[in-house]
């Protein structure tokens, strides 16, 4: 750049320009101090020098002094609007406070006065891909690569930029050309790997099957992700329909792992038997006998096998569960309880089988009575019998047939964790709470080191309504404050079945701030979510992993639909409306209705007494260094609507959608209604 | 229950499987940054309904090996309590062993497993065939000491690789030699 | 079938002492103290769970008994001995007791006792079974029982 170019105003003396350089290399190193002292030297002298002023608020930011940074840097560009350095710091600080939008606009005008400058457009890749701005991003891309053809990831960021508009030919072109340009491919290279599995993927989903195909066995002995390559394969060729190639590539794939649905689901296809159930019986009575130990190829004609031959199976599987004892044979053949006919066909199963069980029950005393080996089972195989029954009958509605099975249990073997927990399960779908909550405290003393049971019980404990003891479990796993307390380190860990399970908790108990509160903590978990994602454009464009980084761009757009955030969302929202609908003024009052004035006054007092013990006993609710550990301002909002439309617009923003999920009208229904009012309120006072 | 490479989407229900059994969590930052490092390192099981996730193995590779030795770690492996007893956890860790080994040319894997954790200990000593390198003393945050474990890799076989003839001779025949009988019964030759 | 059984001693800890104390609700006549199970856990190889198919299923729980005078001998004393009814006959209890007895011979101990109701035929029959002899009656030993249950010392001396 000739020096002509420079404006006034941005003019520094050779040895103020001097220092201006050095103080972007001490940030660049992190060395905000030095960087500092150097800013305010030149500041002596040139008081208004907008860039500098700019650095000077930038590195402010970055040392916990955000407001006066952020004024420094407002007033520097101010001083220097045609500045790519104001510009660009601006942008960064918007990026700091993952206003993306905001940001990238300030890249775009730091662009205007620096075309070419690489560090800016890179910075502006990363704000499109955050933002999905794909054909921005090709643009930038394009700038980039066109001055450093020699770096794969350059190439690669490109390709990505096609890839996401579906513009799969050029992507591939891309990805060629870079594979023109090395002299020889490397061998047994990962990241050199992954690209061209990038590339395979790219062609397989431009719908050019055959052309992936050859191109995937083109690249087989550079491949180092060999189950990619054969998960690759075995698709191709299930989709070109060469079924002989399928069947062997399925094959294969099922040697390597058969526990995997998709490769007994692809082999069906491969060979062409679908829907041929007689021939898939006897597919899977060979596979289940050369794969011994896998639970698919025993589980899955239980799917579509019905009659005698699903009586047969459903008998040898079970059977062979519960003799094993393994716990989870009830949730294994949970799927099958959708079908009427197939339910009556196990029960039958499970109680035929019950009856062949005979088990030791002699002596008194509490030691051998000597050997008793009459029996033709294990006693373990008749209790496990006798807790799936259980889980059989409280599936279908039987509850008291269901406390009847395991009640029998309980007494067989009262020191199996599992039993007491499915007691408090029946319990709790019976709408016993605290009982339920009860036989889970027995089911967690009996094995404190299992986390499992541990939160179930503090699950259990708040279902219950038990604030305290709830906290006081959930804490034996945590790392604690000052008070030997959880709280706090379960919202660092991001633990959102439990913020969600004591927002729901205190919305009960009318603490609603407390709830709102919660239901905040795990909305903000879910923005993280959003934000973390922010790191990886880059990183997965210079690891190389970009099939990865495809899937979280994918995974990111349907972040708000997972139940994790809908549940507490419309938590949320439910109470904000709630607040909105009832003020607080007519609260109180519904409260004191038809009260005498003294009456009155003693509620008010026995409440305010209430609040304040409430207050006291809830440490356990607190969190160190919170200003409003109570959500009082959030109870208090005046803007209830607005802050439930923060949790329901990621939701409407996402492509999933559910016709049940009608917040969206409930809350528009009420600010329409609001605004009438405040309009009406206007002519009032203006007549 | 179905057995596969974690995805992107697996990780929030493997930070929850991890979160409600085991003392050792991680935010979701240390997930993606495992995910979007070493995709082919980490597996998850999940229920026959196949949207929960049930057990997890969470691996890396060791990024500054002191012994300048490629190698993997394993980080995380966890299997609800409901789901023991089918051999899930040792098929998570046979699987992400062989993915460390082809992808990332790993040599061995070491991990910690807690000195009171016997089922953890007789998974991988016994059946996946770890020794013990060491003991770490005070390795947790709660004070407990950890056993150091490694297992070579050197020796995993690219069984699957090797294409043979009539490897699925024993499907087809399966399939093909049905005959119906007169009463419509299958018998097979 | 062919019953897969499969039984395995482990260390009484923090984390499971709630076992201990089921099964001995469960089994005993006879209630402890929270301080005796506190205690239960300050006896090392002396306190032993015993598992069936990987569930807890039965325990013992002895004490050292150190001599009060020079004439006498240093000797384990078994304090409780319990398994859950539908697991009896498997040997369990014997494999409990066998531990003891292994242990005290390590530790050089040369006798192992315990007291059992007279009443009780099966669980005198069931220690002459594994190699304990029937010792002196203790008149009144149970006093908690109404009449007051007498007691026999069955023990067994270690070469």
């Amino acid at each position: 750049m000739s020096t002509a170019a420079i404006p006034k105003a941005r003019y520094l003396p050779p040895k103020e320009a001097g220092s201006f350089r050095q103080i972007l290399q001490l940030y660049e190193t992190r060395q905000y101090k030095k960087a500092l002292k150097v800013a305010d030297t030149i500041l002596k002298k040139f008081p208004d020098h907008g860039e500098t002023l700019a650095m000077k608020g930038l590195i402010l930011c970055f040392s916990e002094k955000k407001e006066e940074g952020h004024e420094l840097i407002k007033k520097g560009l101010r001083n220097d609007l045609t500045s790519f350095i104001c510009w660009h710091v601006y942008g960064l600080f918007y990026r700091s406070e993952r206003n993306f939008e905001e940001a990238a606009k300030c890249y775009v005008h730091a662009l205007k006065y620096a075309p070419d400058n690489t560090n800016i457009l890179r910075d502006l890749a990363l704000l499109q891909c955050q933002m999905r701005n794909w054909e921005g991003l090709i643009t930038s891309r394009k700038s980039i690569l066109s001055q450093r053809p020699n770096v794969r990831q350059h190439w690669t960021g490109l390709a990505l930029g096609y890839h996401m508009v579906k513009n799969y030919e050029l992507a591939e072109n891309i990805l060629s050309k870079y594979e023109e340009t090395l002299k020889e491919p490397p061998k047994e290279d990962y990241e050199h790997s992954e690209l061209l599995l990038y590339k395979s993927m790219i062609i397989f989903e431009s719908g050019n099957v055959s052309r992936a195909l050859e191109y995937l066995e083109s690249i087989a002995d550079q491949v180092t992700d060999k189950l990619s390559l054969m998960e690759y394969r075995a698709k191709y060729l299930l989709d070109l329909e060469r079924l002989p190639e399928a069947v062997k590539a399925y094959t294969k794939l099922l040697r390597r792992n058969p526990d995997n649905k998709e490769y007994f689901l692809g082999l069906e296809k491969a060979l062409g038997i679908k829907d041929d159930v007689e021939k898939k019986k006897a597919l899977y009575q060979a596979l289940a006998k050369q794969y011994k130990y896998s639970d698919l190829a025993k589980s899955i004609p239980l799917s579509f096998l019905s009659g005698e031959d699903f009586r047969e199976a459903v008998r040898s599987y079970i059977v062979g569960l519960l003799s094993r004892g393994v716990p989870s044979a009830f949730v294994n053949l949970k799927p099958l309880y959708a079908d009427e006919a197939k339910v009556k066909v196990i029960e039958e199963v499970a109680l035929e089988f019950l009856k062949t069980l005979t088990h030791a029950t002699n002596g008194t005393n509490g030691i051998d009575s000597g050997p008793d080996m009459d029996g033709d089972s294990t006693p373990t195989t008749y209790l496990w019998t006798i807790y799936y029954l259980a889980q059989h009958y409280s599936k279908i509605g039987e509850a008291d047939l269901a406390l009847e099975y395991i009640t029998k249990a309980i007494e067989h073997t009262p020191t199996l964790v599992e039993v007491h927990m499915v007691r408090a399960k029946i319990l709790k779908r019976k709408g016993d709470l605290v009982a339920a909550s009860e036989s889970m405290t027995t089911a967690r003393e009996l094995d404190l080191q299992d986390r499992f049971v541990n939160t179930k019980a503090a699950k259990y404990l708040m279902r219950a309504g038990k604030t305290d003891e709830a906290v006081n479990v959930v804490s034996l796993f945590t790392k604690n404050d000052a008070h030997g307390k959880g709280v706090a380190d379960l919202h660092e860990m991001q633990a959102i079945w439990f913020l969600t399970e004591q927002g729901e908790m205190f919305n009960r108990l009318g603490k609603i701030g407390l709830a709102l509160k919660r239901f905040e903590a795990v909305k903000k978990i879910f923005d993280d979510r959003w934000g973390d994602q922010f790191d990886y454009h880059q990183y997965c464009v210079r690891r190389g992993t970009m099939r990865a980084y495809v899937d979280l761009v994918q995974w990111e757009e349907t972040l708000y639909s997972e139940h994790e955030y809908t549940r507490a969302a419309f938590d949320a929202i439910q109470t904000y409306i709630s607040l909105y609908d009832t003020p607080k003024s007519a609260r109180v009052a519904a409260e004191f209705e038809g009260l005498t004035e003294e009456e009155r006054k003693k509620a008010i007092k026995k409440a305010k007494r209430e609040r304040a013990k409430l207050n006291k006993k809830s440490e356990t609710e607190k969190i160190a260094n919170d200003d409003d550990p109570f959500g009082k301002s959030l109870e208090n909002t005046t803007t209830p609507l607005e802050m439930a439309e923060q949790f329901w617009k990621p939701i409407a923003d996402s492509p999933v959608k559910d016709p049940s999920w009608t917040w969206g009208e409930e809350i528009g229904k009420r600010k329409e209604h609001s605004a009438a009012r405040v309009e009406s309120e206007t002519i009032d006072n203006t007549a | 229950m179905d057995i596969r490479q974690a995805t992107i989407a697996d990780l929030p229900g493997m930070q929850n499987a991890n979160l409600t059994n085991l003392p050792e969590n991680y935010i979701f930052r240390y997930y993606l940054y495992h995910a979007l490092t070493w995709p082919q390192a980490s597996f998850v099981a999940t229920d026959a309904s196949g949207r929960k996730i049930v057990g997890y193995v969470l691996a890396k590779m060791e990024e500054e090996p002191a012994d300048g030795v490629q190698h993997g770690h394993v980080t995380s492996l966890s299997v609800m309590r409901t789901y023991r007893r089918m051999g899930i956890a040792a098929k998570l860790m046979v699987l992400s062993l062989r993915g460390l080994a082809e992808s990332y040319g790993a040599k061995y894997v070491s991990l910690h497993v807690r000195k009171s954790n016997r089922a953890a200990l007789h998974l991988y000593r016994d059946t996946l065939q770890f020794e013990v390198v060491e003991v770490e003393k005070a390795y947790y945050g709660d004070g407990e000491d950890a056993y150091a474990m490694k297992k070579d890799l050197s020796l995993l076989e690219d069984v699957d690789l090797q294409v043979e003839e009539g490897d699925d001779a024993y499907l087809i025949e399966a399939v093909e030699n049905l005959k119906l009988s007169d009463d419509g019964h299958i018998i097979k030759n | 079938m062919v019953p897969n059984i499969k039984i395995a001693l482990d260390d009484l800890t923090v984390n499971n002492i709630g076992v201990l104390r089921r099964i001995n609700n469960v089994v005993l006549p006879t209630s402890y103290s929270d301080a005796w199970y506190k205690d239960s856990l300050t006896v090392g190889e002396l306190a032993k769970l015993a598992y069936f198919n990987d569930i807890p299923v039965g325990a013992i729980r002895c004490s050292l008994e150190t001599p009060s005078s020079h004439k006498d001998h240093t000797r384990i004393y078994i304090m409780t001995l319990s398994v859950l009814s539908p697991y009896r006959g498997y040997g369990i209890g014997r494999k409990l007791v066998d531990h003891i007895l292994e242990y005290a011979k390590k530790i050089f101990v040369k006798e192992v006792y315990c007291h059992v109701w007279v009443e009780n035929e099966d669980a005198l029959s069931w220690y002459q079974h594994i190699g304990f002899e029937k010792g002196e009656l203790v008149p009144g030993y149970y006093k908690k029982m109404t009449p007051a249950g007498d007691a026999y010392i069955m023990k067994k001396i270690l070469e």
